[in-house]
Order: C-alpha cells, then sequence, then structure tokens
C-alpha cells in the first residue's frame, strides 16, 4: 500500500508522462528551454534513463528528451532526481506545450529573426497564465521552418526578414490542417499579444476540447484574423527572462552545427552520455533537440569532425552527414494507439538505404505507429502510418455510445442500439476498438499507409521546391514487406510506378 | 435498472485524465476481487479513456450508460489481484 501511495497525483494533474503500452509503464516527459539541455543536465537524464528505464532516451518530434517504461511506481522517485538538477517534466495533453524553436539566429546561419528570443517572451507569457486548453506553439527563424511552425502548431511564427508571420490552426493527426495565416511581419512583442487573444479565444466556453484548426474552419479566416490582431501594440511588462542557452554572439566562422543520427530516435544512455560530453569538450555546452530526431551539437569546430566521428563511433553513434535525413518515428510499438511496430519497419528501411547507397540528406522519411501521425509521415517524402479496420460484433456491442464519442472523424452512429461505422469516414484509427468497454469492435486487417510527397517547409536549395504540404496516400494496408518495396521503389527512381 | 449490486461508488465529474483513472485503479485495489464499483465520469475524454484502461488493468466493465447530457456511470467488477 505504501508504495502505492507514492503515486504522485499532484504530477499526473500536470501532465508529463504518458501511459505505454505495457502495464504500469509510463514515458517521462522532459522539459527543455528553447528545445536544449545543457550537457550535465543531458549525463543526469541519462543516468535516469539506465537507473528507472530502459537503458535508452527517446528523441522525437516534441523536441525534448523521453525517457521511456518508468515504472508509475518510480516516476516520483524520477521526477524528484530531476529536479536537483533543475529540470522538470513537461506538459501534455489538454495542457500548453513547450514552444519548439529552432536555433538562437547566433547559432543557425539562415536565421534571420531571433527565435530564441520570442521563444523567451512566450515562455514567460506562459509562466503567467497556464493556458487551460491543448495549444502548441512554434518559432522558426526563417523559411525552411526547421520546426514546421505551419503544420504542427496552433499558433506557428515564421520568422522574415520584416518580422514574423504568424499561422492558425496548423494541426497533424486524423484531421492534418496547413495553418492559415493570420498577421505578417509582426514584431516579438505583438506576437505575445497576438498569443495573448489567442488564449482569450479559446478559452471561451465554447470552444471546449478544440483546437486553432476548429476556431479557422468554425469562424473563417478573416473573422479570426480581426479578432487575433486587436491591440496588438499594447505593452507587455513582464521582462522576459533568458534562456540560458542564449548566444549573446555570433558564432565564430568554421564552427558547424553537429548533426547525429538516431534512427527511430533511439539513444542509449551510454550514447547520451558521449553526445553530452562531445557538447561539453567541442561545443557550446549543450545539446539540441530537433524536429527531425536527431540529437544536434551547435557550436562545433569543422576541422575537430574527423576527431568526433571516431568518438562516436565508439558507442555506435555516426554524424549525419551522409544517406537519407534521421529516420524519424513516433513511440509507434511501444504506444497504447500503436498499431504497427514502426521502430521494425524504419530499421530494415535503414540497411535498405545503405544497401542502395543513396545520398540525398533532403531525403525526409517518417513513419507513425498509428494515423495520429505524432511521426510526422504527412510532412515527409516517404510516411508511413499503421492503419487498422474496424469491426463491430453485433452480438457484443450493447449500443453504449462510448466509440461514438472516441471516433475523432465523427465516423460512427448508433442505430438500433447498435454501433455502425461508416467506412467512407473511417480512417483507420483503432481508437473505437481501444475504448470499446465490451470489446466489440474487432481487429479487421491492419497495415501501413504510405504516403508522398510531404513537405514541412521551404527549402532554397531543393530542386522539389514548393511550400509546406501534406503527403498525399498512394497505398492503403500493405504490409511491412510491401511498404518497404514501395519505399525502395521510391527511392531507386525517385517516384512510385503503380 | 440492471440487477448488479454495487459494493462502493466514486464520483470522478470534472476530475481529469489520467487522474480520473488513476483514482479508479487505486479505488479498485482497495477493493475485493468480485466486489462491485460504480463510478460517475465526465462525458468526453474521461467516458473514452477511463473503461479502456480499466479494462487493461484486468477489470471487467458491467454497464456503460449515460445519466445524462454530461455524465456516464461505469460499472466496474474487481478482477484477479494484479
Ligand atoms: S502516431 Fe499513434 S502510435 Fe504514434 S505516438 Fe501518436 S498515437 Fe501513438
Ligand atoms: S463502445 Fe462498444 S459496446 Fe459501446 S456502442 Fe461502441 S461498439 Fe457498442
Ligand atoms: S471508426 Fe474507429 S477506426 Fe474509424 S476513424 Fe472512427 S475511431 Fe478510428
Amino acid at each position: 500500500m505504501n508504495k502505492k501511495q507514492k503515486i504522485d497525483l499532484d504530477q499526473l494533474k500536470k501532465g508529463g508522462m504518458v501511459k505505454l503500452n505495457e502495464k504500469d509503464m509510463f514515458s517521462v516527459w522532459v522539459r527543455t528551454v528553447c528545445c536544449n539541455m545543457d550537457a550535465k543536465k543531458l549525463q543526469k537524464v541519462a543516468d535516469l534513463a539506465e537507473k528507472y528505464g530502459r537503458g535508452y532516451v527517446l528523441f522525437t518530434t516534441r523536441q525534448l528528451p523521453i525517457i521511456p517504461f518508468v515504472h508509475i511506481d518510480d516516476v516520483t522517485t524520477v521526477k524528484e532526481e530531476l529536479e536537483k538538477v533543475h529540470l522538470m517534466l513537461d506538459r501534455c495533453g489538454a495542457r500548453v506545450r513547450n514552444t519548439d524553436v529552432c536555433y538562437d539566429a547566433n547559432i543557425c546561419s539562415y536565421a534571420v529573426t531571433n527565435p530564441i528570443s520570442l521563444g523567451e517572451k512566450i515562455d514567460q507569457f506562459w509562466k503567467n497564465d497556464p493556458g487551460g486548453r491543448k495549444i502548441k506553439t512554434s518559432i522558426a527563424g526563417c523559411s525552411k521552418q526547421c520546426t514546421s511552425p505551419r503544420v504542427l502548431s496552433d499558433i506557428g511564427f515564421v520568422g522574415g526578414e520584416k518580422g514574423y508571420d504568424v499561422y492558425l490552426g496548423g494541426r497533424l493527426g486524423l484531421k492534418p490542417n496547413i495553418g492559415s495565416m493570420v498577421a505578417e511581419s509582426i514584431s516579438e512583442e505583438e506576437c505575445v499579444s497576438l498569443l495573448k487573444n489567442y488564449v482569450a479565444l479559446i478559452r471561451e466556453e465554447k470552444w471546449k476540447g478544440k483546437r486553432g484548426a476548429d476556431v479557422v474552419n468554425a469562424l473563417g479566416v478573416p473573422a479570426v484574423k480581426e479578432i487575433l490582431n486587436k491591440n496588438l501594440g499594447e505593452k507587455h511588462s513582464e521582462k522576459a527572462f533568458l534562456c540560458d542557452t542564449r548566444q549573446d554572439n555570433k558564432i565564430e566562422d568554421g564552427k558547424i552545427i553537429l548533426r547525429i543520427r538516431a534512427t527511430c530516435g533511439e539513444v542509449t544512455s551510454d550514447q547520451l552520455r558521449k553526445i553530452a560530453d562531445i557538447a561539453e569538450n567541442y561545443g557550446k555546452g549543450f545539446v539540441h533537440f530537433v524536429l527531425r530526431g536527431g540529437p544536434e551539437i551547435p557550436g562545433v569546430d569543422k576541422s575537430k569532425i574527423e576527431e568526433i566521428r571516431k568518438k562516436l563511433a565508439e558507442v555506435n553513434l555516426e554524424i549525419l552527414d551522409q544517406g537519407v535525413d534521421n529516420l524519424q518515428t513516433c513511440f509507434g510499438a511501444y504506444c497504447t494507439n500503436g498499431i504497427m511496430d514502426t521502430q521494425a519497419l524504419l530499421k530494415k528501411l535503414e540497411k535498405i538505404i545503405k544497401k542502395l547507397g543513396i545520398n540525398d540528406l533532403d531525403i525526409k522519411i517518417s513513419a507513425s505507429g498509428c494515423p495520429n501521425s505524432c511521426g510526422i509521415s504527412h510532412l515527409s517524402d516517404i510516411g508511413f502510418l499503421g492503419v487498422i479496420y474496424p469491426i463491430v460484433n453485433k452480438k457484443t456491442c450493447t449500443g453504449c455510445e462510448v466509440c461514438v464519442k472516441a471516433c475523432k472523424v465523427d465516423a460512427i452512429s448508433i442505430q438500433n442500439k447498435l454501433a455502425v461505422i461508416d467506412y467512407n469516414k473511417c480512417v483507420w484509427c483503432m481508437d473505437c476498438i481501444n475504448a470499446c468497454p465490451f470489446d466489440a469492435i474487432e481487429k479487421g486487417k491492419k497495415g501501413y499507409s504510405v504516403l508522398v510527397g510531404g513537405r514541412g517547409g521551404y527549402s532554397p536549395n531543393d530542386q522539389r521546391g514548393g511550400e509546406t504540404k501534406l503527403g498525399k496516400v498512394i497505398k492503403e494496408f500493405v504490409s511491412e514487406d510491401e511498404a518497404l518495396e514501395i519505399a525502395e521503389e521510391i527511392l531507386k527512381n525517385g517516384k512510385y510506378k503503380s | 435498472m440492471e440487477n448488479i449490486k454495487v459494493d462502493q461508488k466514486i464520483d470522478l465529474r470534472g476530475v481529469s485524465c489520467p487522474l480520473n483513472f488513476v483514482k479508479t485503479k487505486l479505488k479498485l485495489e482497495e477493493m475485493q476481487r468480485g466486489q462491485v464499483l460504480e463510478v460517475i465520469l465526465d462525458d468526453g475524454e474521461a467516458i473514452q479513456n477511463v473503461p479502456r484502461s480499466i479494462k487493461e488493468e484486468g477489470h471487467k466493465i458491467l454497464v456503460v450508460a449515460r445519466i445524462d447530457q454530461k455524465y456516464f456511470r461505469v460499472v466496474i467488477e474487481r478482477g484477479e489481484e494484479s
């Protein structure tokens, strides 16, 4: 009983832990500031993953370290241990998320605004205002949009020569949406005012459980624009807190951002300690968490690359300077919603890519265990989504409505006290199967949907060019083998011929 | 109403996820195998998640019934010792 009382109910309320698909197992989300973490803190995260998890940490699209497989009884201890080095758990669920940012303008040579500076102001704003709705924000310092603000955030800020362009209503998941532009070339202060206006709006009772995309769809862009642009000139008295990874000087010539490959975002504790060590001795003392999951060490001298390569090889790590971009996945096989084992898929695909000898870091590939697309499958040249076909068992269904509530695309209705699925609307996500308290929705066929042509941001050197776009499904319900064949064909020929 | 003897009740109206699940779980752990717990849950996130997680813990859901526009009643039978 004592053990059970250790469960930290307050922490559960605040979030920072997500249940995994093994009994009593949680993943612990560690908060980063500006998506950076200094080397000493990372060492601690590595140690905790070893002691209380399974000896590895996940680098995900959420741009923070996640320790998977912590037993519920250990969550409080892990939290206390993190606090000793001034780390805390992240917030998730119907709460404000971390603001995702790319780099300080003094580090990234592409940046035209300073995302860190805006990030600090927004962070300060959230400190004084708990939000109370699921609100995602992200910032990018240029049109390359490394954080994909137009799709991954309710409010996304994209830096331009004259200030930030602001997009409302980005969302992935079952009803993906590209955000609409609601403001152009505004200052940091104005960005905070706009955010404040949005928070006031989304807190109205009628928007409960809704996201920015729903607001845009319901009110239309012109009306939303008007609401969000009210009193933008208002001054904010809050003094912004300063991120400890802020850079006051332009990075020296010859220094680069060193990218490390972490297939499926998995980094063992030993590897993480090595990465932290390199950041301390060769970089600026911190590691950056990027959208695509590979750890990055800014401020490394070009001439030291080969030396670092050798050190990384000691723990089986590679520099991300050949092959395709980091192969990215969500929790996949570990997630309570996971339909397919994306980790297995990508590890096989990695071998195929090596065999083909493909060398184009612009090629982005990612996989998600289910159509929720947490692995940003829609924003990749090749994306995979696990899918499943639900079938109602008429004998066991009690007509209780739980599945109707659970279905996010309104594909289920109750007819004559029985659940009926509209397969024209269904997006094959398994929510209803999981939610049914009586196991009355059975699992039909499962497999992968393959998407192509997605793009998270604009890439100036890219022949494919173009703006942010969502990938299109080219095949549904293919097996792992077929998915690999399709990917191989696309990689060989540049497109899928069917 | 169905003919089920309820041993314990908890009212989790307004309690959010995953706290509502943990409270239900802890309550069930205090109970004996075969005993019956009635839980009142919010419509929305709570009703989608709690029955599912409780089922995964090895307990049996006997009834899920809407009370009114905002709340659901869930009746659970305590399962095997976990
Ligand atoms: S995409 Fe699906 S399987 Fe992957 S983390 Fe999200 S909910 Fe889980
Ligand atoms: S949740 Fe299950 S029992 Fe309830 S209506 Fe849906 S299929 Fe039927
Ligand atoms: S019917 Fe079920 S599988 Fe289909 S979209 Fe709705 S919840 Fe998902």
